[in-house]
């Protein structure tokens, strides 16, 4: 069953989701004044006069934030404006120092796009509405104080891309494998540093149901969720909830929710800007932001080959199948890794099998990128050689792989010391053979008889007098080829 | 001061009714006669630690942060 | 010898630099003066800074390295943020606070490296936030038009322009929103002029109307306005975006150009029934002397003029509406004792803080930022904007700079306003336009009308002019003697 005919309908709703993800830019200094944006200093140590609105102060644009947005706006295929206007959302809370955020209203920097990604094994294109730049608000903590808030604005005027989407996605996993594919693409491109954990990149799901063919539903919104693992739980549990008001008769009021992951449940926050009119209007004190086409050709020149882009030439130069190219493009290092490894032994579909399937398995697991694994691409590429060249087997590789991985050290003398140089002299094999027939008779009539299943009985006796060296190959051949003569 | 307000929005009545259809706002006075564009810095962090400075006429501080009634989510 | 007050800024700057006095004197001569004044123009003095800087202006004197206006002293408007005097901006949400930097005017003007080497003897009263044109909006106390003491000076700059009819300094700084320089200068004999905006910088000059406010001077002559302007305006890159990157310029250097062949529009709408008999008559008079200097009176037309009313008290409020917001009681400012919670902190403290006129302007401006109202309010006075602008284009198309009246009356008393806000609004008609425009324009002294009360002259220049503005006033002020008079009892 493919995942194409599987229903993605819940109870016989229809889910309709549409992301708006906040991505912290790495720049330098902030979007508007020139303090640091580095994570973790003390507070309000990289909070300038700007920053704190001191009275008299004004907002400077950083031009490594607009190159960030044109790199994206690339990557995305949207159209970058040339003429783009700077708003301010007006709206009272303790970590927005001004009173107001400056940000994008009516004419944002980036507008359209769209991003491409695999749920399983079927395509899905998500459309982008528009993507742009605004500032970060400060932080409120709570710990150390009773009754009090204690403000921290390093944090306030960090630049973000706001990165919206149509309600295009249909399902918790689709919203993942979305939003994945999109920090794979900005971190990819360096326009961010993906810090789900230190909130480079936060994402906030607007989700509703409704019976196929019915108008769109109200929509709750799912605020900052920063990891992969909650965003599923968070949407399923939301999905479920909602469903289970309507059946029960009841209308889905529109609200801004959070997750907690402690008890797996959505919560409708108390509303701080629900019904809030944000008083939209362009910033006097930042003309329009103009971006000629010579500034976004020379970002275009000077840009990283993108994920897709390279998907497509491994699929073209290497022969691999769209799945392997999209999995091994899920990250700059990896790709290089493939790459690297694939010219070296020439051998690019047992590369990406060895890079996907066991080297991916001990990454995962050790919580290490492929940028610190143990194995480097020269290794990996020299050990499929010898796959290849049939010096080793399969299942020989898998020690030579560990033995890399745990101790390192060179191939050929791994497979010296452990003595894994597969046997390929036929003589010395049909050797074997010929005395493992003899000792095992019934098996031998047992296959003559019909049961092909008899054969396992021999190969395993086979193997182990050859000590495992035996190409298993080389041995059904020439088994076989015995047994039917 | 609702009067005083009222009274203020009879002499807007009439700025309401003038016709300005293809009229573009002006980005910047300066708009009239020239093209004003947003001027952009290099992405450099040049801005030190002025915390003290900075927090010198703050209402209540504490461990250099600002301290408000507690936030509700 | 003439008493040191009577000494223009120029005359100063000449005799400190011959070393026939020094800045240590003249500052203390005038921090006294200062310091005794019971008008209400002073909010803030430090003598030790003012000392301090009088000291260091010596010093760079002595050692050849001093600016141009070195050691003269002044006072700044307290809209400009400075590190060594408290700005309140005339609010008491604003009491005591001390700003960690000083505005960009402050520095250009002031002894630090690079600057005119002017001495602050202090902070002047203005309206609150700037927003008013009697100063009777001043949180702290209202003030007296050296002129006739029952009398507001004007506003919002009622502070800098009263300190310098009544001579406690040489000269001030200003901020012009709707006519904030023009205005007061008119109401107290005195010259004054706001430069195109985008001239001045911005930055440390606390926003009423982010798209409106600009920086001026406010002096006895229009050669002091013109050193001290250039001094003031200049590209601040770094700090402020909307500063137009244009250098700067020696402002001083066509003020004895000859007038002949300047065609002087004459624009019909200033020349209505409100306008005050007295004010017509000395406005008159001061084209008349025009007319003798060798320029032509053009007629024109704005047509707008009317219209400008609305549309200047819904943009102004609006940008401040949102520009205030920053005053909550969290980072700096005043916070009330009395609250139980985030939002009646938030509330409290700024019902505490703000004045009525503030409350009203915030208001309003939100009001016609809000979803529902955008579009016939905020939307349709921006694009009128740009029509009043046009039509300024359109007429200097036949003319090189514009006159009028400055004002449709003179002062008036003290309290007689103060019930009717929308009256007050009203009087501002002949500022507003060329503050929509961002057009630079000046008040120049051209007589007295009722009550013996100064008038203004308004002139107003195309963009960038403002060299052709200071060489009109100065030769209308070399063919008179008006703005050399002094108020009678302004000992």
């Amino acid at each position: 069953m493919t995942t194409k005919s599987k229903s993605l309908l819940v109870q016989g709703y229809e889910v309709v989701i549409g992301f708006e993800t906040h991505a912290q830019l790495s720049t330098q200094s902030k979007i508007f004044s020139r303090a640091p944006t580095a994570f973790g200093a003390e507070p309000n140590t990289q909070a300038c006069a700007v920053d704190l609105a001191l009275p008299g102060t004004l907002p400077v644009m950083n031009k490594g934030a607009v190159e960030r947005a044109i790199e994206l706006g690339l990557a995305v295929g949207a159209h970058i404006a040339e003429q783009s206007i700077f708003a301010r959302k007006n709206y009272f809370y303790p970590d927005l120092p001004k009173g107001y955020q400056i940000s994008q209203f009516e004419i944002p920097v980036v507008q359209g796009g769209e991003v491409s990604f695999f749920v399983g094994d079927e395509k899905k294109t998500v459309r982008l509405v528009r993507a742009h730049l605004e500032e970060d608000a400060g932080k409120s903590l709570h710990e150390d104080f009773i009754g009090q808030s204690g403000i921290d604005l390093n944090r306030a005027g960090t630049p973000l891309l706001e990165i919206v989407t149509e309600p295009d996605i249909r399902s918790s996993d689709e919203a993942v494998a979305y939003a994945k594919e999109l920090h794979k693409i900005v971190t990819w491109i360096g326009i961010c540093d993906g810090n789900m954990q230190e909130g480079s990149f936060r994402c906030d799901a607007n989700v509703s149901v409704r019976k196929p063919g019915d108008d769109l539903g109200t929509r709750r919104e799912i605020k900052n969720l920063n990891s992969f693992k909650f965003m599923q739980q968070a949407i399923d549990f939301e999905v479920r909830w909602q469903i289970e008001q309507i059946e029960d008769g009841h209308a889905i009021q529109q609200a801004t929710v959070l997750f907690d992951p402690d008890t797996g449940e959505t919560r409708a926050m108390r509303t701080k800007e629900d019904a809030a009119d944000y008083r939209y209007f362009p910033d006097p004190d930042l003309p329009p932001l103009v971006i000629d086409r010579d500034w976004v050709a020379r970002v275009q020149s000077e840009m990283t080959e993108l994920p897709r882009v390279m998907a497509a030439r491994f699929v073209t130069d290497y022969g691999l199948p769209e799945y392997d190219a999209t999995t091994l493009t899920q990250s700059k290092a990896m790709a290089a890794y493939f790459e690297a490894a694939a010219k070296a032994c020439g051998q690019a579909k047992l590369v990406s099998n060895w890079v996907m399937g066991e080297m991916s398995r001990r990454l995962n697991a050790g919580e290490v990128g492929i940028e610190n694994a143990p194995v480097s691409a020269a290794q990996l590429a020299a050990m499929i050689g010898r796959i290849a060249d049939n010096t080793i087997s399969n299942s020989a590789a898998k020690q030579v792989f560990d033995a890399l991985w745990t101790e390192g050290g060179e191939v050929d003398a791994i497979i010296e010391a452990k003595g894994l140089k597969q046997m390929n002299d036929t003589g010395a094999l049909e050797a074997i053979i010929d005395e493992v027939l003899a000792a095992n008779p019934k098996n031998v009539e047992e296959f003559r008889a019909g049961n092909s299943k008899a054969l396992n009985g021999l190969v395993g006796p086979i193997m182990k007098a050859s000590k495992g060296k035996a190409n298993p190959a080389q041995v059904n051949e020439l088994l076989l080829k015995k047994l039917q003569a | 001061m609702l009067d005083q307000i009222n009274g203020f929005f009879s002499i807007v009545e009439a700025m309401r009714a003038v016709d300005t259809t293809g009229v573009e706002p002006l980005p910047h006075p300066i708009a009239t006669i020239q093209e004003v564009a947003l001027r952009l810095r290099d992405d450099i962090a040049s801005e030190t630690n002025q915390r003290e400075a900075n927090q010198r006429s703050a209402p209540a501080v504490e461990r250099g942060l600002f301290l408000v009634p507690k936030v509700i989510e | 010898m003439t008493a040191l007050h009577d000494m223009t800024v120029a005359a100063l700057a000449d005799e400190l630099r011959a070393k026939k006095i020094s800045a240590t004197e003249v500052a203390q001569h005038f921090l006294a003066r200062s310091q005794a004044d019971t008008s209400g123009a002073f909010l803030s003095f430090n003598p030790e800074a003012t000392l301090a800087q009088a000291k260091e202006a010596d010093a760079q004197l002595a050692a050849g390295t001093a600016g141009p206006l070195a050691g003269v002293p002044m006072a700044h408007k307290d809209i400009f943020v400075t590190t060594d005097f408290p700005t309140t901006a005339g609010s008491k949400i604003l009491e005591g606070y001390r700003s960690p930097f000083d505005a960009t005017v402050v520095r250009k003007l002031g002894v630090q490296a690079g600057g005119a080497g002017m001495v602050n003897v202090g902070k002047l009263n203005c309206d609150e936030f700037a927003m008013g044109s009697s100063n009777e909006n001043s949180a702290y106390k209202p003030v007296t038009n050296p002129w006739d003491t029952s009398r507001v000076p004007g506003g919002s700059s009622g502070g800098s322009s009263a300190a310098v009819a009544a001579r406690l300094v040489p000269a001030a700084t200003g901020t012009d929103t709707g006519g904030s320089i023009r205005q007061p200068a008119s109401f107290c004999g005195i010259t004054g002029i706001k430069p195109t905006y985008g001239r001045a910088s911005r930055y440390g000059m606390i926003a009423y109307a982010s798209s409106l406010d600009q920086a001026g001077p406010m002096a006895r002559t229009a050669e002091d306005c013109a050193l001290m302007l250039s001094a003031m305006c200049g590209p601040d890159l770094d700090r402020d975006s909307t500063s137009l990157d244009v250098p700067a310029e020696n402002f001083a250097r066509d003020l004895n150009a000859p007038l002949d062949g300047l065609r002087i529009g004459i624009p019909k709408e200033f020349f209505g029934e409100g306008l005050a008999p007295g004010v017509r008559t000395a406005v008159d008079a001061a084209l008349k002397e025009y007319e003798k200097l060798g320029a032509k009176l053009v007629p024109i037309s704005l047509p707008r003029t009317e219209l400008s009313i609305p549309v200047y008290y819904i943009i102004a409020p609006a940008e401040a509406s949102s520009n205030l917001s920053r005053f909550d009681g969290v980072k700096f400012g005043h916070r009330t004792k009395d609250y139980t919670d985030l939002v009646s902190m938030y509330k409290r403290s700024r019902a505490e803080g703000f004045g009525e006129e503030v409350k009203r302007r915030i208001m309003t401006g939100a009001y016609v930022l809000s979803h529902g109202y955008y579009d016939a309010y905020y939307l349709q006075a921006q694009k009128i904007r740009r029509m009043i602008s046009d039509d300024f284009q359109q007429a200097f198309q036949v003319c090189d700079l514009i006159a009028g009246p400055v004002a449709p009356t003179v002062a008036w008393k003290l309290d007689e306003k103060t019930d009717d806000p929308v009256a007050n609004y009203l009087a501002d008609i002949f500022t507003l336009p060329a503050s929509l425009a961002g057009l630079p324009g000046m008040s120049v002294p051209a007589g007295f009308g009722e009550e013996g009360m100064p008038v203004g002259l308004q002139l107003i220049g195309n963009y960038f002019k403002e060299a052709q503005l200071l060489n009109a006033a100065y030769r209308l002020q070399q063919a008179t003697d008006f703005h050399l008079r002094q108020p009678g009892g302004a000992q």
